[in-house]
Order: C-alpha cells, then structure tokens, then sequence
C-alpha cells in the first residue's frame, strides 16, 4: 500500500482516480490545486504524487519547481497525468517525474500498475 | 449584492482570429476522457462498486452526455455565425422575459449543479425584464455561462443569476466564488475576450470557448458581453436591448 497525493482540479475525475486507487489499496489524498497541494505535502509524505499539469493559478509543472525549492522530493516518484503534453523545454526526470501518463488513453489498470510500480521502488 | 460589478468591462466580439477547431477539440476532449473513465469503472472486474456508487457513475455519464451535446449544438450555431453573416441578419427575436428564460435554463442545471454539490439561485425582481431576444440563443447564453460558474466555483458553492434594467438595456448577471479575475487578467478580457477564445488563469481545463460563444450570441442579438469584478469570484453578465413592447402594458 503506497501512500498517494492526487492533484486532479475536475472533481468527478479526481473521484474517479480515487476510486481506481483506493480500490487496489492505496491511501489516497486528493487536492485540487496547487496551493492545496504545497500544504498536503507539508502534512503527509507520499510515496507518489499523481499530478494534473492544467491547474488553477499554477500549472503541474511550476507546481514542481515550487516544491523542489523547499521540499525533499527524493522519496516520492511523480506522475504526470494529463491530457495536455507536458512542456517539451522542461526536463521533467529534474523534477523527480518517473511516468507521463496520457488521459485519453489512461485505463484503470494503467494508473494501478503505474502507482504500484513507483510505490515499490 | 450589487448588479453592477466595480470594474466591469464590456468585451466585443468579431470574427476573427479564431481558432475554432483547436478549441472546440480542447473543450470537447475533458467530457470524452471523462465519459471513458466512468464507463471503464463500471467495466473493470478489479473495480467493486456499491449501488450507490454505480448510480452516482451513471448519472454523471448522462450528466456529462447531455452538456457534450449541448456544447456541440452551440458550437455548430457558433460556426454558422462565423462563416454565415446573412444568419445574423435574419435572426428573429422577439419579445422575451429574461426571468422566465433563465428559470428554464436553471432547471434544466440543476441535476448537473446538484451533481456538482452547487447551489443555483435565481434573484427574481418584481419588474418583469424583458428584451429583444432569440429565446433559444438567449437560454443558451444563461446555460452557458451557468455552467461555466458550476465547473469553476468553490466546493459546495452557490451560483447566482440576476437581472436588472439599465437604462437601454436589461442586464443578466451570473457571479460564482470561485477563482477571481484578477486586475491584470481583466484587462487582457477586455482587449480579448471575444475576439478569440482565451484561457483564465484560475480557472484550469477551460479553452474560453464557451466565453466566447456567449459573446457572439449576445452579439448576434445586438447586446455585449462583459466581465465584472466584485470581491471573491467572477461575475460574467450580458447586455440585452430591452423591449418596451410589455412595460406600456
């Protein structure tokens, strides 16, 4: 069982992301923005951060060079999980991102093999 | 709260500049993945869900159906606008009661906004507003920006719509408490909102597209579209010509 932060701002795709993860075992903390997601990390350590890039206010992506300013990312694998490319500029594994996953093409076992994949190393 | 927003700005919109296929596919593209995670839920042996759950999964499937629908139905008006000015010309309007208007539109919401945990209201007033409208494009219009509101205001939020008369014109407002329009952003609105989809900060997973076909309906009928700023939130309001037809009466 792997701790996990999910930042998802669409409510019903956020609950079903729970649902698909809480179902294989997994404690799952959801957020909706950004900020919500800075003060998550301050209170719990996920194993997995399972990250929307199109966010209120700030995007995935700046949410993760916030984070990596002041907080100890090695622990935790992050998952990018969106239907928007990521930004091709970023070097993302700087970011401690182990996984993009497509939403168009996201499945419910995908997500699980993902998360437990990542949770584990 | 006050009809008139402290900053409101009116935006215009024009035919050009328009990339309607790259942001109708954006709009389009949230609904679908979501209609396909709820439906791959309710396929997935790994997934238990309860009766409830199974309930709350279909009614979101049909909740989010019926906007995909909607949203294509206006986007196909958009586009006969765009590529149609004749349409404008023979666009028939009549007199219409801006209350009874939005208290359609509301009903037809309020599973989608219960879904959602909102609340919607509709302030009536005692003198009945009425406007030269088309009143499918003017119910589009309310739908339209009360949606927008559901999507993007706070959790377990409260959505208003009102109306009041300006001088030459009737004004239908919906405010939300969601993210706000900063000072900054508003003035961007106000060079741009309308003439092209444009994206809000604060307000994730949004092409601006629907924005923007309520601003080419309000448009089409001789209003304008705006966008005010009044505290938390955002309030999007149109300007509609007022008929005089039913006050002499």
């Amino acid at each position: 069982m792997a701790r996990v932060l999910l930042v998802e701002d669409d409510r019903w795709q956020a609950e079903c992301y729970a649902l698909w993860l809480t179902q294989a075992g997994h404690d799952v903390q959801v957020v909706h923005d950004a900020q919500s997601a800075l003060d998550a990390l301050d209170d719990e350590s996920p194993h997995v951060l399972v990250l929307d890039i199109l966010l209120p206010h700030a995007n995935g992506v700046q949410l993760l060079h916030q984070m990596r300013s002041y907080t100890d990312m090695s622990s935790m694998a992050v998952v990018l999980c969106s239907s928007t490319q990521p930004p091709a500029n970023v070097d993302l594994a700087a970011y401690g991102v182990a996984a993009v996953l497509d939403k168009t093409t996201l499945t419910p076992q995908l997500l699980r093999q993902t998360v437990a994949r990542y949770a584990a190393t | 709260m006050k009809g008139k927003g402290v900053l409101d700005q009116h935006v215009h919109p024009q035919a050009q500049g328009i990339d309607a296929v790259v942001a109708a596919a954006h709009e389009l593209k949230a609904p679908l993945v979501l209609i396909n995670h709820l439906t791959d839920a309710l396929n997935d042996p790994a997934i238990s869900l309860s009766p409830s759950e199974r309930q709350q999964h279909l009614r979101r499937l049909r909740l989010t159906s019926e906007r995909m629908v909607r949203l294509v139905q206006q986007l196909t008006l958009s586009y006969r606008f765009e590529t149609d000015a004749q349409l404008t010309m023979a666009f028939p309007t009549e007199p219409v009661s801006v209350n009874e208007v939005a208290s359609m539109a509301l009903h037809e919401l309020t599973p989608y906004a219960t879904e959602h945990d909102q609340t919607l209201r509709l302030h009536e007033v005692r003198c009945h507003h009425v406007v030269l409208a088309n009143r499918d494009v003017l119910h589009d219009i309310v739908v339209n920006l009360v949606d927008n509101a559901i999507r993007h205001n706070s959790a377990k939020g409260v959505v208003d719509v009102m109306s009041h008369c300006q001088q030459q014109h009737v004004r239908l407002s919906v405010h939300d408490n969601g993210a706000g329009v900063g000072l900054a952003e508003l003035h961007r609105l106000r060079r741009s909102l309308g003439v092209e989809p444009q994206p809000l900060s604060g307000r994730a997973g949004t092409s601006g597209l629907g924005l923007y076909i309520v601003g080419q309906f309000a448009q089409a009928m001789g209003g304008s579209f705006g966008v005010g700023r009044q505290g938390v939130g955002a309030t999007f309001f149109v300007d509609l010509i007022k008929s005089w037809q039913l006050s002499l009466l």
